[in-house]
């Protein structure tokens, strides 16, 4: 039996009869020495007493040659049993006497030796030398049985045995015992784990019963116990979770109509999602593989999907792939394959995973917005045409109306002005106010209508580009424009040259200068332009510091016949910043203001590099 | 000459050494050496002498060996010196031992009664000496030479012997004339 197959309370039953066998055991065996040679010195030193009393008494025999003598001293030890021989040697070594109760065949020569004392099979032999004053007279030999030496030894070797078996009984009774305070707790603690894991049941706990080492494996076994429920709890609770989140994965790949599909690239197996089995009709008892979408699909397809694959295996990239798919029993279906392909720590692709979506109503429904797309572009193109045409007609009549209606206002004006030149004298002061008022009317109409025909033309009409070098049209405008000499305009860096309509860009900057000509109230005026080189576009700024605007009109103003003046006031006729407005919407651009009033207002308008720019060979000319 | 009595010296000294007295030696020596050895069991009371005197009674005899014995060995540590008395007097009291040879029973009882009021021990070498009141006695028996002491003359001198002498000797009683 190997003691690591034995039960802990036998391991410890065993270690201390151990211990305790071999400390008694060495103890007794010390002891036995001990004993031992205590007895055999008793023995010498009886020995010893015995051949000094001898020897003393064979003094005088072999002093006076008297064997007799010496006969009867040493037949006087024949009372002590256990000696069995005594020799006296005369000086000369040769026998002076012996007594034998045994004999002894091998005598060793011992005559010249120095005095000894040994043992020798069963015998103790001693012999010293007998001397008288100091005169040596021979020696003795004494020969001693070591029968009750022996016999005692075997006495106390029996009594050490009996002490010690029973010691040892009692040991292992008292092992059996005792051991039930260490094996106990942790047999208790055994038979505890072996019903947990059968029964699983993490609530039960351990009480402690101590305060040592098995007290701290209790509590170290309670605190893990707490932990595994605590744990189970949690993964009951991610499982339970997970259950959800695959129930809702589930229903919203039903409701999706996408099944997820994952292919393990190492051992080729697969897994389905529900939603892949029903979109397959594939039955669930069989193993999925890849042929059950490779099979529903034409043979261009299915190459398409094996190149798809294999290329994602290569790569590490995902696809996408739209095909038509056609499940026996089933009307052919529009399906969506998208893979992923999952690598391990290594960077190894050892996962692909996918979806498959059924995207048949989609495609009908893509297909179905494509075809009203294009029902509604055409629509869109007819309506822009009609519009168009109806616009250059409203432009035309515009144009006509306006041109039209200018005739009549000369005449208007011719008559007036023929009322004020030859019938002054026959108004009076209130009738030539009259007049003069008709004709500033007439005038302001008159305006009015260029500014219609000014305005209906952009776009409409279309000059012929050209290189406009905004410099000189901004310079040919201060130059041209009336105004305050108190009032002073600068450019206020290099503006650029452009390739435009120049009517168009001289109307922009005619608009806006006069604009902050006519409204500057301060007594110096000071009117800067500028420009930026922004990444697509110019920049142009028009700044003054006349009156400002408050925000409200920030808006306002840019509408049609809505201007900050007077109806009376001939400077204004509201359509300028409309005709400014329009030309920069033309040339991709946008004109916004930043004013604060009382102090000044800046007009900010973009035009488009991409609208002005040089034709490549006029760039060229420019360049060379 | 010097050199064989130089010899025979060691050679006694190895007899008396070694403790035993062989056959080989003459009767003479060994009894004189058993003189010396006699002494070494007696202690006589307040004997602080230097010098153990054995007294004789014949320039024959055993006295020659006695004078050749003891010229080198000691008794007791102390020198031994042979003293001769020409005539039975007071002077023996002189002596610590006295070899009385064999003498007219007349003479041996007036030395009997001179040393008895002083501490000598008498030794003799005739048969019934011992009896007649000499402390120890040389005899033959055997082919081997034993010795009698007379315990009664002992005890009533002022020696004292060791048991171990009374042990190996023949005890004897004195007689009705030796003790008057």
């Amino acid at each position: 039996m190997k003691i690591r197959t034995l039960s802990i309370k036998d391991k410890l039953v065993m270690v201390i009869l151990s211990v305790t066998s071999v400390a008694l055991v060495t103890a007794f065996t010390i002891s036995l020495l001990t004993s031992i040679r205590r007895l055999k010195n008793d023995m010498i030193d009886d020995t010893l007493l015995l051949t000094d009393y001898i020897s003393e008494s064979a003094i005088s025999p072999l002093l006076f040659n008297d064997k007799t003598g010496g006969r009867d001293i040493l037949s006087k030890t024949s009372i002590i049993e256990w000696i069995h021989q005594v020799i006296i040697y005369d000086a000369e070594g040769n026998e002076f006497t012996r007594y034998s109760r045994r004999e002894h065949g091998n005598t060793p020569p011992l005559v010249n030796e120095p005095d000894i004392r040994m043992f020798i099979d069963d015998h103790l032999y001693v012999s010293k030398a007998i001397t008288y004053m100091e005169e040596d007279l021979g020696r003795i030999l004494v020969i001693a049985s070591t029968d009750k030496l022996n016999k005692k030894i075997a006495s106390q070797l029996m009594t050490m045995g009996v002490i010690l078996s029973v010691i040892l009984v009692f040991s292992y009774y008292l092992a059996l015992r005792l051991q039930k305070v260490i094996s106990f707790p942790i047999l208790f603690l055994a038979d505890v784990m072996k019903k947990l894991s059968i029964n699983e049941d993490y609530s039960i706990r351990v009480s402690k019963r101590s305060n040592d080492e098995i007290g701290v494996l209790y509590d170290g076994f309670n605190q893990m116990l707490s932990q595994i429920q605590r744990r189970q709890r949690e993964t009951e609770d991610a499982r339970e979770s997970i259950q959800i989140s695959e129930a809702r994965l589930a229903e919203a790949q039903r409701i999706a109509a996408i099944g997820s599909w994952e292919l393990n690239l190492e051992d080729g197996s697969m897994v389905f999602s529900d939603e892949m089995y029903r979109l397959m009709d594939f039955d669930r008892l069989s193993d999925p593989t890849l042929d059950v979408i490779y099979n529903g699909l034409s043979k261009g397809e299915g190459q398409k999907f094996t190149v798809c694959m294999d290329e994602a295996r290569k790569t590490g990239r995902g696809f996408e792939l739209k095909c038509m798919h056609k499940v026996p029993g089933h009307k052919r279906r529009y399906i969506l394959l998208r893979g992923e392909i999952q690598n391990n720590k290594e960077g190894m692709p050892v996962i692909m995973h996918g979806t498959v979506q059924d995207v048949t109503k989609q495609n009908s429904a893509e297909m179905e917005i494509r075809k009203l797309n294009e029902e509604l572009e055409q629509r869109v193109a007819e309506r822009t045409a009609e519009l168009q045409s109806a616009n250059e007609e409203l432009e035309q009549f515009a144009y006509v109306v306006s041109h039209d209606l200018k005739a009549p206002l000369r005449g208007v004006s011719q008559l007036s002005q023929w009322l004020i030149e030859d019938f002054s004298d026959k108004f009076d002061l209130e009738g030539k106010e009259h007049l003069y008022l008709m004709k500033q009317r007439v005038h302001r109409m008159y305006k009015l209508i260029d500014g219609i025909l000014d305005y209906s033309r952009v776009g409409r009409i279309r000059e012929r580009k050209q290189q406009v070098d905004c410099n000189s049209v901004v310079e040919d405008i201060i130059a041209s424009v009336e105004h305050s000499p108190t009032i002073g305009i600068e450019i206020e860096n290099r503006l650029p040259v452009i390739y435009a309509e120049k009517t168009r860009i001289e109307q922009i900057f005619q608009n806006l200068i006069s604009n902050a000509i006519k409204f500057n109230d301060k007594p110096e005026g000071l009117i800067v332009i500028c420009s930026f080189d922004e990444k697509e576009c110019w920049k142009f700024c028009v700044s003054d510091n006349g009156a400002g605007i408050e925000e409200k009109y920030h808006e306002k103003i840019y509408q049609i016949f809505q201007t900050l003046a007077s109806r009376d006031d001939q400077k204004s006729t509201g359509i300028g910043l409309t005709l400014v407005k329009k030309i920069v919407e033309n040339l991709g651009g946008s004109i916004w203001l930043e004013s604060t009033p009382g102090k000044g207002t800046t007009f900010y308008f973009t035009i488009e590099k991409r609208m002005v720019a040089l034709p490549d060979a006029e760039a060229a000319d420019i360049n060379n | 000459m010097k050199h064989a009595s130089t010899l025979f010296c060691l050679l006694l000294l190895f007899c008396c050494v070694s403790g035993t007295v062989h056959a080989q030696y003459d009767e003479s020596t060994v009894k004189a050496v058993y003189i010396g050895r006699f002494a070494q069991f007696v202690d006589v009371p307040h004997d602080s002498a230097a010098v153990i005197t054995i007294g004789v009674f014949e320039k024959q005899g055993l006295t020659p060996s006695l004078m050749t014995v003891y010229k080198t060995i000691r008794i007791k540590g102390r020198r031994v010196a042979v003293q001769f008395y020409p005539s039975i007097d007071s002077a023996i009291c002189q002596a610590d031992i006295l070899f009385i040879p064999q003498l007219k029973p007349h003479e041996l009882k007036r030395i009997l009664n001179i040393v008895r009021t002083c501490p000598v021990l008498t030794i003799g070498n005739s048969k019934g000496y011992a009896e007649q009141g000499v402390h120890i006695n040389l005899y033959r028996s055997q082919n081997t030479i034993r010795f009698e002491i007379n315990q009664k003359a002992v005890e009533e001198s002022s020696l004292h012997m060791s048991y171990k002498l009374y042990e190996l000797a023949r005890i004897v009683h004195p007689t009705r004339a030796g003790n008057k």
